[in-house]
């Protein structure tokens, strides 16, 4: 049952929201009205997740209290990818990328993307604390500090 | 600013490249901070925040990596952290000479040298016993009162200890200035001293010449706990730098009891395991194994000394305290200043019965071994004597003789603070003031000839040489005592 929500969160801004969404529900635990739980999957939880909790979590309070509890640890614990990238992806793009990640690595993996042009292509990743450069401006850099010689020479016809 | 947050930025881009490692500031304690992240990291590496400051890893976690921080700024949680892949090092070269500097090696006073080459790890084990030799050579302080009564040798470590405010730092100037007239290089760790400390110390160095020969290292009360406690570790590396260069060093570690109570501070914050007094439990360790680095070396042929001076103030005179009997069983003696003495007017304030020196009488010659048992009788019957005038007792002939000799002795041995006795005269000196020669006035022409006037100095090392026993000596310059009246008397 966990792991079905678990993966429905493919990066740390929908582990965030699953994360207010849970806060939300934790929080009618503890209301007077015996309505307040079914109101708060209906109003302020997403309608995949809601399904899956109506159907799958326990019908007393302390059972969806230790649920509830246990979803949210299991969340703060995902290991995360922090990948920089030249553009902002699309869905489409995340989607593809999550799911290489959780075929390849591991299958409860989330990526946390940021975007930043000035690596200009290709990618930054870290990892569990491993850093990897692999963007196009790095390479650049690497390929002029290498030859910048030969390459001013062919420029202005110096040679 | 900006260039310079710009530069660190960029360095920090640089090293996260070349190490491939990235940690996450999780928790900030202090001078401590406690990352996630830097999967292989290695106890005592250093690391660099992406705010620019530096930090060496004190501790590993299954989960978390402790650093120290050698900083003062304040840290943001979710700062980046990355590996240099090296040991906590600093630069060293001859550049360090007149120069003062931070624990780090970036000068403070004096000019940045941007051509240094090398560099060395701060925090490294002894010498073993092979490369060590006996300490065989005198270890010259230029106060009487030390180089007769508690004599040292060169590579001895000597504790000195006291009260605040009764002179320490005096006699280590003093000793400071003997050492660079002699040609030795001289090593200053002023470890958490205020700002106007050491800034006379400096200004003590310049005044008589002898900054060119010193590099003073300072970590200020103002500086962070990491530089304070890290602070006696660079000066230790300095000193073994101008070792292997073949310079004889003399380094003063002013004061370790400041430097125990940062590292208690610090091992605290880190949730070290209080023991006594709350200091943790490798307190001796610490200290042990930054006195063990000095000593007498075999550096290729030669033999080259680190002797060092740590310096441990105390509280109302007390000797028992956890850090002060650390520090007596890990050096080699120590030399007490008396907070009583000093009130009553005795300069140095040392006090010669409770002073001890455990290696420094191997390295006398015979004749300085009993100069010295010679003051120290006539300083204890003295004693002894003033003891009975408490009782209101009619004295003797014999018991005034012995208080009026005491009272020149002790005359004799207030020594100005800027003057500095060679062991030759002090010999003469002493010689000429109990055979009842000479009063005890005006020791300084005799000090002024001998370091001027080849002659004098000829006549000095000429009646030293001959003679080999104190009486024998007293002998000798009782017949030539015009000789000596001439330089001592206008």
């Amino acid at each position: 049952m966990l792991s079905d929500l678990l993966l429905l969160v493919r990066t740390k801004l929908e582990a965030d929201l699953l994360c207010r969404e849970l806060e939300c529900l934790e929080e009618a635990l503890f209301m007077t009205d015996t309505g307040g739980w079914n109101e708060i999957l209906r109003t302020k939880v997403r309608l995949s997740v809601a399904e899956i909790i109506s159907y799958e979590f326990p019908q007393d309070i302390e059972g969806r209290r230790k649920q509830l509890r246990e979803l949210k640890e299991s969340l703060l614990n995902l290991p995360v990818v922090n990948l920089t990238l030249a553009i902002e992806p699309t869905l489409d793009l995340v989607t593809e990328l999550s799911n290489h990640l959780r075929d390849a690595v591991n299958a409860e993996i989330i990526l946390d993307i940021q975007s930043d042009s000035l690596i200009v292509g290709g990618a930054v990743i870290t990892f569990q604390g491993r850093f990897g450069d692999y963007s196009a401006a790095s390479k650049m850099e690497r390929a002029w500090n290498e030859n910048s010689a030969n390459l001013i020479s062919i420029a202005y016809g110096n040679k | 600013m900006a260039t310079n947050k710009k530069s660190s930025k960029n360095l920090f881009t640089d090293y996260l490249k070349e190490s491939g490692e990235v940690g996450y500031v999780e928790k900030v304690v202090s001078s401590i901070i406690q990352v996630v992240g830097l999967p292989s990291v290695k106890l005592g590496e250093m690391v660099l925040l992406e705010s620019g400051q530096l930090g060496q890893v004190m501790c590993l976690r299954p989960d978390q990596v402790e650093v120290l921080v050698f900083d003062k700024e304040a840290i943001r949680v979710a700062t980046r952290v990355t590996r240099l892949k090296r040991k906590l090092s600093v630069p060293v070269g001859d550049w360090l000479l007149g120069n003062m500097i931070d624990v780090l090696g970036r000068p403070i006073l004096g000019k940045p040298d941007n051509t240094t080459s090398e560099w060395r790890p701060v925090d490294i084990s002894s010498s073993g016993i092979g490369s060590r030799v006996r300490v065989d050579k005198p270890f010259v302080t230029g106060t009487m009162m030390v180089d007769l009564l508690v004599p040292m040798g060169k590579g001895q470590r000597e504790l000195v200890l006291g009260d605040r405010k009764t002179g320490k730092s005096y006699f280590l100037n003093q000793t400071v200035m003997s050492q660079s007239k002699e040609d030795n290089l001289c090593v200053y760790a002023a470890v958490g001293k205020q700002k106007t400390e050491i800034r006379k110390v400096r200004e003590f160095l310049v005044k008589n010449g002898i900054a060119g020969k010193t590099v003073v290292v300072a970590a200020s009360s103002q500086d962070s706990a990491g530089e304070i406690y890290l602070c006696p570790y660079t000066a230790m590396t300095i000193a073994e730098y101008f070792r292997d260069k073949g310079h004889d060093v003399f380094v003063v570690l002013d004061d370790m009891s400041t430097h125990a109570k940062f590292y208690r501070e610090l091992s605290l914050l880190s949730h070290k395991f209080p023991g006594r007094d709350s200091y943790p439990g490798d307190i001796f360790h610490v200290h042990s194994k930054l006195l063990e680095r000095s000593g007498y070396f075999k550096v290729g042929e030669k033999a080259v000394a680190i002797t060092c001076m740590p310096v441990i103030e105390t509280v109302q005179g007390d000797l028992s305290g956890y850090i002060q009997t650390n520090m007596m069983s890990m050096t080699d003696g120590h030399i007490y200043f008396d907070s009583d003495l000093y009130f009553r007017g005795r300069r140095p304030a040392i006090n010669p019965f409770v002073s001890v020196t455990r290696v420094g009488r191997q390295t006398q010659t015979p004749l300085r071994r009993d100069a010295g048992r010679t003051l120290l009788d006539l300083l204890n019957s003295y004693e002894k004597t003033q003891s009975f005038l408490k009782f209101g007792a009619e004295l003797g002939e014999s018991s005034r003789q012995i208080l009026a000799m005491g009272d020149k002795i002790l005359k004799f041995l207030d020594q100005p603070i800027h003057v500095v006795i060679p062991l030759n005269v002090q010999l003469v000196l002493l010689a000429l003031l109990i055979t009842g020669v000479w009063g005890g006035e005006h020791s300084e022409r005799l000090v002024e000839a001998y370091n001027n006037d080849s002659v004098s100095r000829k006549n000095v090392d000429d009646v030293v040489g001959r003679n080999d026993a104190m009486v024998k000596l007293m002998e000798d310059v009782r017949k030539s005592a015009d000789l000596w009246l001439t330089k001592l008397v206008v």
